[in-house]
């Protein structure tokens, strides 16, 4: 049995150890522990691919691969019990992936409190690692808070000027939020253990229990409410331009690459699983695909009204991650399947916004748009890879963002012909706003003289946003692979969901 | 078994009366006093053996053990109380000398009336007979009173132990009457046979359930009795505030389990809802009020009351076992942070304020990151040992169908967690004006060294406590 799961989830709190015993002032030592940690981290879990696909070929029942089970607290049956199908996997690979440029992202930060900060991200990394491993519903709960606690400290000591608020609201929400997942969890146990005698948390022994229809509802609620703040989806959704506009570079690309993912993540493959019959009941269909087209439409026109760079792609977020819902809610192949593409390509597209704003409130020390314009001709590589990640999240075919908008789409329209359509309207009002943001900043007569003199892309953020901007085009031009990779994992959840 | 059960208090009474003894022979020479603190660890030394014997002896026991002539009852009640007693009492130790050193009020008394409070308090967790439980209470209670206003200089110091005195007697006065009623009405005043009055259907059992609820529930500082604690806690010495908060918490609660069972069994449903409003009370007032707290020890008085909630809400759900877990782990980290407390006060600062921890972490890293751990610890978030704490006491709710109760009390998790991290902002994310060392002593990093470390192991692998939880649920039977 190969540990190599347990390894990848893992590492990162190694690193962090490591990090802790290292002297305190020794900047550039740490910096180097970090970047080390997680480049290995990474290419650990690039060694999780080539068993994962050849175990996938002669796959029996379950999905899962690289199972791991432990004994953990068996008085109330709770196990170290990891495991990966396809969706984990891609999830999993865009974890490393993003954090290690987060940590790349840092390279020429304030040097003050550096260790604390390395720390967090690394802190934050195996939690969030360990919330798309878990197999175990308690282990599962126990590293989604852990996430919360990195991000309050990276938001609030290493923010920008309102980042106490900030990173307060953001802890508030979503421990409000993950509270109520826990009652709702210790729900199913319960009534699963009353059931059947045996009091587990494991998540496929829960699966198969068949509570009752008012019981999964109250359940469905109480995890909607975790999930849902996280997501995030409307009108649960405040905290987070907040903490967007608040978190420094780094915080920003992991909150939205990763933290929104566990939401979504979260109601794939727990909600749909465990309250099958709540889940697809017409009412709650109902609700949480009208909340989807809400967060779409809202986020898109509100996007349209800001003026500062970094909250316009933040509330973006809110409008991308309603399709990630949207296409949860189809219940459908084609929904399921483009909702988790439309995770990954939202953390590529996003992380890589994220990532420039920073680059360019480096140089200039302000996000206003009015303060841009012109950019493209002092910084003409900048302005080249901010066009690919405007057209990536636009939706821009070749590019990764119309494969899983598409695929959602067409999942929805199977579903419903009415919500395919509200949400189109959504990709028509994402490209106005991207275009006319790139057209404000990037475009036109140099309008500030200030602006002159600006540098373009350095050698190290040319080599951070090269693997973003690879992958974007990967994706778009061939994503085959990727639907491959998630069908059985997608064929499973479908099974779980329409059960009779 | 008999000699057994009376050694530890026969111990607690020899090691104050010889300290009070002791501290005579050193009033010429006051540096001495520094060795009333070894000799004292050393008694615990002994009297902790002791009462891990007992321990043992007990496990292989198969009946009750009622001893010293039905006064004294050693289940797993009272060996779990007693240890987390013993624990803060030695906690207590570690934090105390510098802190009295500073606030120039180095006198043995101080130690000799902890024991002697300590002693009291093995007769709360162990009384099987109701004489010997009120003597117990008022043998802590008054030394209590007199060490919560033991910084004579310090008239908040002395309005504290006043107030606590006035509400302490009425509580006193409320709980002597309802015995009394117990004893009219059933003629025994041994545990076992008065205590079937609160189930009687009768104006007795209602009157007596009423008044031994308020005086209990004021002892453990449960809203709407609550009043004493923000105030005694403010003016009390620190190290005495965190002994306080806890062992006399804990021995209390004790009392209430002893008399009252779990679930609160009584004819009368109004009992059990009077614990529920109690409760929900205590969540809402504590949690409400700590929010607006500038003093640190008022802040952490009333999120005392907010855990007196928590654990009156695992007595709603019958859930012996959580209560002990809740209690446990609420000792522990509540010692670890009133060990950081304690470092505050420097010379010349008081160190009572929030903002006296502003900067923390920049000149004390390892202090600032064991505190922050603590809070997270009473916040109640994972992985830490107050969550497990919460989890056990949430799903006996949600078991006994309180579905209702169980989501108002996790609501008030994250209330709770807003004024917990009021104090990690003034650590972190405030920068400090001036670096200023604080007075932590040796007793008081080991203090909070080990608290902090035990709080992240129960919180990660939290098995052993559990087992052992349940263990004692199963003889407390």
């Amino acid at each position: 049995m190969s540990h190599l799961l347990s390894l990848v989830v893992f590492l990162p709190l190694a690193g962090l150890l490591v990090l802790l015993f290292a002297p305190g002032g020794r900047f550039r030592l740490l910096r180097l522990i970090a970047n080390a940690a997680a480049a290995i981290t990474f290419v650990a879990s690039l060694f999780l691919m080539p068993p994962f696909v050849n175990g996938a070929a002669r796959l029996d029942a379950s999905p899962f691969q690289f199972v791991e089970r432990a004994a953990w607290i068996p008085s109330i049956g709770a196990q170290y019990l990891i495991g990966i199908d396809g969706i984990s996997l891609l999830l999993v690979l865009l974890t490393t992936l993003i954090s290690l440029i987060a940590i790349m992202a840092s390279w020429n930060m304030n040097p003050d409190r550096t260790k604390l900060y390395y720390a967090m991200i690394l802190l934050l990394e195996t939690g969030v690692l360990g919330v798309f491993v878990s197999l175990d519903l308690f282990l599962f709960y126990l590293f989604w808070d852990v996430v919360l606690i990195p991000m309050y400290f990276i938001i609030g000591i290493y923010g920008g000027p309102r980042r106490s608020y900030a990173a307060m609201k953001f802890f508030l929400y979503t421990l409000f939020g993950s509270v109520f997942l826990l009652l709702g969890f210790l729900g199913i146990y319960i009534e699963n253990g009353r059931a059947t005698g045996v009091y587990t948390f494991e998540l496929a022994k829960l699966a198969q229990a068949d509570l009752p229809f008012d019981v999964q509802q109250w359940i469905f609620w109480a995890l909607f409410l975790g999930f849902a703040v996280k997501v995030p989806m409307f009108p649960l959704h405040t905290w987070l331009p907040d903490a967007h506009v608040e978190a420094p570079t780094a915080g920003s690309v992991l909150l939205a690459s990763l933290l929104l993912k566990m939401g979504v993540y979260g109601f794939l493959r727990f909600s749909l699983p465990l309250v099958p019959r709540a889940a697809t009941s017409p009412g709650i269909v109902n609700v949480m695909v009208v909340l989807s087209l809400v967060a779409i439409i809202y986020g898109a026109l509100v996007c349209l009204v800001q003026r500062d760079w970094k909250s316009l792609v933040a509330y973006s977020s809110v409008s991308h991650m309603g399709f990630c819902t949207l296409g949860i809610f189809a219940l459908n192949f084609n929904g399921l399947t483009g909702s988790v593409l439309e995770q990954i390509n939202h953390g590529i597209s996003t992380g890589l916004l994220f990532l420039l704003v920073g680059f360019i409130y480096d140089r200039r020390h302000t996000r206003e748009i009015a303060d841009f314009g012109g950019i493209a001709r002092v910084m003409p590589l900048f302005a080249t890879v901010f066009g690919i990640a405007v057209f990536s999240s636009a939706g821009l075919p070749l590019l990764n963002g119309f494969i899983g908008e598409f695929t959602i789409l067409s999942g929805a329209f199977l579903a419903n012909r009415t919500w395919a359509a509200v949400a189109v309207l959504g990709i028509v009002l994402s490209a106005a706003y991207l275009l006319w943001l790139f057209q404000r900043t990037m475009l036109g007569p140099l309008r500030y003289d200030v602006n002159r003199t600006l540098t373009d892309l350095t050698t190290r953020e040319r080599v951070i946003v090269l693997p973003l901007v690879a992958l974007a085009f990967a994706i778009g031009l061939y994503p085959a692979p990727l639907f491959q990779l998630l069908r059985p994992a997608v064929n499973a959840l479908l099974v779980q969901v329409h059960r009779p | 078994m008999n000699y057994l059960a009376a050694l530890p208090p026969l111990l607690m009474v020899l090691f104050a009366c010889a300290t009070l003894l002791l501290d005579v022979a050193a009033r010429r020479d006051p540096e001495k006093r520094y060795w009333l603190v070894w000799f004292n660890v050393a008694g615990q030394g002994l009297i902790g053996y002791s009462l891990f014997r007992q321990w043992q002896v007990v496990q292989t026991s198969p009946e009750p053990l009622i001893t010293l002539r039905g006064s004294v009852n050693l289940d797993g009640l009272a060996l779990s109380t007693n240890a987390i007693v013993w624990l803060a009492m030695v906690t207590l130790l570690f934090i105390s000398y510098r802190y009295l050193e500073i606030v120039h009020e180095n006198a043995g008394e101080y130690y000799a009336l902890a024991v002697f409070a300590q002693c009291g308090m093995y007769f709360m967790a162990a009384g099987a007979d109701l004489i010997v439980l009120f003597l117990g209470l008022e043998l802590s209670a008054i030394s209590f009173y007199i060490l919560v206003g033991f910084t004579r200089a310090d008239r908040k110091s002395n309005e504290a132990a006043l107030k606590y005195l006035l509400l302490g007697s009425v509580s006193s006065g409320f709980v002597l009457y309802g015995f009394s009623l117990l004893y009219g009405a059933s003629g025994a005043t041994a545990v076992r046979e008065a205590s079937a009055v609160f189930r009687q259907n009768d104006a007795f059992g209602l009157l007596a359930t009423v008044t031994v609820l308020s005086g209990l529930l004021l002892k453990v500082s449960a809203a709407p009795f609550h009043n004493w604690a923000p105030d005694a806690y403010d003016g009390a010495p620190t190290p005495i505030t965190g002994y306080l908060s806890v062992a006399s918490k804990v021995a209390s609660f004790a009392v209430l389990l002893r008399l009252l069972e779990v679930p609160v069994q009584t004819a009368h449903s109004f009992a059990q809802e009077f614990v529920i409003v109690a409760a929900v009370l205590s969540l809402t007032v504590g949690s409400i009020a700590a929010i607006t707290q500038a003093r640190v020890k008022r802040l952490f008085g009333y999120s005392g009351v907010a855990h007196a909630g928590y654990l009156l809400l695992g007595m709603v759900a019958g859930s012996q076992e959580g209560v002990f877990v809740y209690l446990l782990v609420y000792a522990i980290m509540n010692l670890g942070a009133f060990a950081v407390l304690t470092a505050l006060r420097r010379h010349g600062i008081a160190g009572e304020e929030l903002s006296d921890l502003r900067g923390l972490s920049r000149t004390h890293p390892i202090h600032a990151a064991l505190f922050a751990v603590l809070l997270l610890s009473l916040a109640g978030i994972p992985p830490t040992a107050g969550f497990i704490g919460k989890y056990y006491i949430f799903a006996a709710l949600i078991r006994t169908d309180h579905v209702v109760l169980a989501a108002v009390a996790a609501a008030y998790v994250v209330v709770s967690l807003y004024f917990y991290f009021r104090l990690v902002r003034e650590m972190y994310l405030e920068s400090g004006e001036e670096t200023q060392s604080i007075a932590a002593s040796l007793g008081v990093r080991l203090a909070l060294v080990s608290m902090s470390a035990v709080t992240l192991l129960i919180g990660l692998f939290p098995e052993p406590i559990l087992k052992h939880a349940a263990l004692l649920a199963e003889f407390a039977r």
